[in-house]
């Protein structure tokens, strides 16, 4: 009898519905088989935890726990992105792969584009990409379209492959914080769009898997 | 000037998170009681898986067996908590193994040697846990305490049912064997029930 399972055939089986041939083939390997004797001596201590009664959550905790999750989760996001925009030079030059598009939005022709800006990810890394949006003067009511594709998502945003909204850019540095999550081998990119009062900028962001 | 953007939707991780979460949670509690010595700290327990779940929200959202996530997450956080218990100055209270003690052995027709009258407390069964491999005390727990099945751990791990079993028998004989060995260390456990 393998010893691999000897003790999944005793948690497994119940015990009264084991022929007498195969309780005798296992209490003989059990006597002589001291790794199977500690296998047992665990197992039998795991299935009395297991028989405890299992109890309820106590009233209102699960609306305690809730709110406190995501209340504490999403200020330590709001922070995390504070932070990232204040230590956006050093982290360059810390080697942190952060996307920046820094443009006069707006104003700059197409043909003074810098070159694409290129993120590497790891599969199943997450990581802030920051782009960096510099405006001429205030420009209230610009919609931001975000769209990703390959094997990227949003993080926190599941299936949903884009994103839009509308935000009152400031004259001078916009940043745009976007936590993506690489969830598999195939590369794609970041295409954010800008649109105010009929007038549009599209900004590429290359996104590739590393190794 | 400079400024940050907010992302749109991220509130409504909230709800999402609250839908994902809610036919778990009494399972999840359940569960986490049966770990902690109290309550109190079974929530703490509770609201840290939850945490880091939330945290991995779309990985939750689109695996297929997310109570299991949830409680190898939980396993892993409480033995991280038992770790840093064993490290810290303040000891255990001197009354939860009188409170917490649990029979070893159910089955004494199976049982090779005379040691069914012996007690082990889940104060001394999670201390050896600690000791071991934190991933496969939690695969470990999950089949053996949780009823988890060698097919729903080969589809949460990803790993073939061979190899499963092959782990939890190693984790059973290491576990059982430093449980012989603090058993016969501490004979006070084992003159309770005589």
């Amino acid at each position: 009898m393998n010893c691999d399972d000897v003790i999944e055939q005793l948690l497994d089986t119940d015990e009264d519905a084991l022929s007498v041939l195969e309780r005798s083939q296992l209490v003989a390997h059990l006597a002589d088989c001291e790794s199977c004797q500690d296998a047992l001596r665990a197992a039998n201590a795991l299935r009395m935890v297991r028989k405890q009664p299992v109890l309820s959550a106590p009233d209102g905790l699960f609306d305690r726990v809730m709110n406190h999750t995501t209340h504490s989760t999403d200020s330590g996001a709001r922070r995390s992105q504070f932070w990232t925009g204040v230590a956006f030079g050093g982290l360059l030059a810390a080697g942190i792969a952060i996307a920046v598009v820094t443009l006069g939005l707006f104003q700059a022709p197409s043909s003074s584009l810098p070159e694409v800006p290129v993120v590497t990810m790891a599969l199943g890394e997450r990581q802030e990409v920051d782009i960096a949006i510099d405006a001429d003067k205030d420009l209230p009511g610009t919609t931001v379209n975000v769209v990703l594709s390959g094997d990227f998502e949003f993080a926190g945003f599941g299936k949903q492959r884009e994103l839009s909204w509308t935000t009152d850019l400031e004259k001078g540095v916009n940043r745009l914080a976007l936590p993506l999550l690489a969830v598999g081998k195939t590369q794609g990119h970041l295409i954010v769009r800008l649109e105010h009062e009929g007038t549009r900028r599209i900004f590429r962001v290359d996104l590739n898997l590393s190794g | 000037m400079s400024r940050i953007l907010k992302t749109p939707g991220r509130t409504s991780g909230h709800d999402r998170f609250a839908t994902l979460m809610r036919p778990h949670f009494d399972p999840l509690y359940g569960a986490a009681r049966r770990l902690a010595s109290s309550d109190a700290d079974a929530e703490d327990l509770v609201q840290e898986v939850c945490m880091k779940a939330y945290l991995r929200l779309s990985d939750l959202e689109s695996i297929e067996h997310p109570r299991a996530y949830l409680f190898r997450m939980l396993y892993n956080i409480f033995i991280d908590s038992v770790r840093s218990q064993q490290r810290s100055p303040v000891s255990i209270a001197a009354d939860s193994a009188s409170v917490d003690e649990i029979e070893l052995a159910a089955d004494k027709r199976l049982q090779p040697e005379e040691q069914t009258d012996r007690l082990i407390s889940l104060e001394l069964l999670w201390r050896a846990m600690s000791i071991l491999d934190k991933e496969q005390c939690a695969l470990l727990a999950l089949h053996d305490i949780d009823g988890y099945s060698l097919a729903e751990l080969e589809s949460l791990t990803g790993m073939p049912v061979g190899t499963i079993k092959s782990r939890l028998h190693r984790t059973r004989n290491k576990l059982g064997r430093l449980l012989r060995r603090e058993m016969s260390a501490r004979p006070q456990l084992s003159l309770v029930g005589t």
